[in-house]
């Protein structure tokens, strides 16, 4: 994915890639409740936290670990841009 | 051959550590397998793994044995005696427990997660001459300590977020030497030797390696950026067999490691019959 990609384009292919979802990335909605329509337990949600570190080289802080901020991709993205901003 | 299991205890530097010795009916080839296995949460989901690996071994005449680092499972002492370097002293000593239990010679190591990085250590700071390990599979080894002790506080983050709406960071264990390390209580300095962790870096020691077979399994099948450096280091004597599959020793759910367990044991049969066994 091209590193000028939507920050959401981004975090949809890393999340189906890292939790072995059978859909395409273009099938996540921005405001789809991930937990709901995925079944995402405390492992899956780890899988995505360790994948938004990655991804975006990012160190998220105790006091983000926040459930809203994972609820939705527009919710993470939210949380993304306001790390980069940061540390800009 | 219809394989025999017992349970049984053994002694490493004083401690009482349990083990389950796998042993074929009948004749045995000449090389059996010791288990290295991961650590706290991550050993608890891949136990039966390895179960199932002996128990497939052994239908092909491969001893084996499974068993608990100190401080670990069903073996002597609390959680906080766990150390990196006691695992080293226990994998000796399972391996001596071993050769003389099902009249080998030789042991190869079959690690996971940091168990591979113990069973690479093991190789890796032996002597020139040494001929144990004779062989090494290492699925998911970790290569860098500190991340991987990163990611241990990121588990329990993420479940107390689960659990509470909201991470409360590290809880208080009444005890300025140990921490709650994702419900484990580790000692400090057990900690530390783990963030200190660096295989990729470690083996000026060792001239020569042990045939080895460098198992992943991940979303891809490139090759990780963090199993990369430890190829580098193997250089020709390893073999990298990756698998597109979950990260089972991580996961809640049933993961089907048929495929990598398959792969491994007819790898170890290969490394037998080459070396005239």
């Amino acid at each position: 994915m091209p590193d000028d990609a939507p920050i959401e384009d981004k975090l949809k292919a890393m999340i189906v890639e890292r939790l072995f979802l059978k859909v395409s990335p273009a099938e996540i909605a921005d405001d789809d409740v991930l937990m709901e329509k995925f079944e995402i337990d405390s492992v899956r949600l780890f899988e995505i936290v360790i994948g938004i570190e990655e991804v975006f080289g990012l160190s998220l802080e105790d006091d983000e670990f926040s459930i809203e901020r994972f609820e939705s991709v527009q919710a993470i993205a939210a949380l993304v841009r306001e790390k980069q901003a940061q540390n800009a | 051959m219809t394989p025999m299991e017992e349970p049984l205890l053994f002694e490493s530097e004083g401690l009482r550590l349990f083990g389950v010795l796998h042993l074929p009916e009948g004749q045995a080839r000449d090389l059996g397998l010791l288990f290295c296995a991961p650590f706290a949460e991550e050993q608890k989901q891949a136990c039966r793994v390895f179960v199932e690996m002996a128990r497939r071994l052994a239908t092909l005449g491969l001893p084996s044995l499974r068993f608990d680092y100190r401080g670990t499972g069903d073996s002597q002492g609390p959680f906080t005696e766990f150390s990196l370097a006691g695992a080293l002293h226990d994998i000796q000593a399972a391996a001596a427990f071993l050769r003389e239990r099902a009249g080998v010679e030789r042991i190869g190591l079959i690690g996971l997660r940091l168990g591979a990085s113990l069973a690479f250590q093991t190789a890796d700071c032996r002597p020139p001459t040494a001929d144990f390990p004779f062989c090494l599979v290492l699925w998911q080894p970790i290569v860098d300590g500190a991340l991987f002790y990163r990611l241990n506080i990121r588990r329990m983050l993420v479940r107390q977020m689960m659990t509470h709406g909201k991470a409360t960071g590290e809880r208080d264990t009444g005890d300025a030497g140990t921490i709650d390390l994702d419900g484990f209580l580790a000692s400090r300095s057990m900690c530390e030797e783990i963030k200190a962790l660096r295989i990729a870096e470690c083996g000026v020691r060792s001239a020569k390696l042990p045939p080895t077979l460098l198992v992943q399994c991940a979303p891809t099948t490139e090759p990780s950026a963090e199993l990369k450096p430890l190829l580098d280091k193997l250089g020709p004597s390893a073999r990298l067999l990756p698998f597109v599959l979950e990260p089972f020793w991580d996961r809640l759910g049933y993961v089907d490691c048929s495929a990598p367990i398959e792969a491994t044991v007819a790898w170890l049969v290969e490394r037998e019959a080459a070396s005239g066994g």
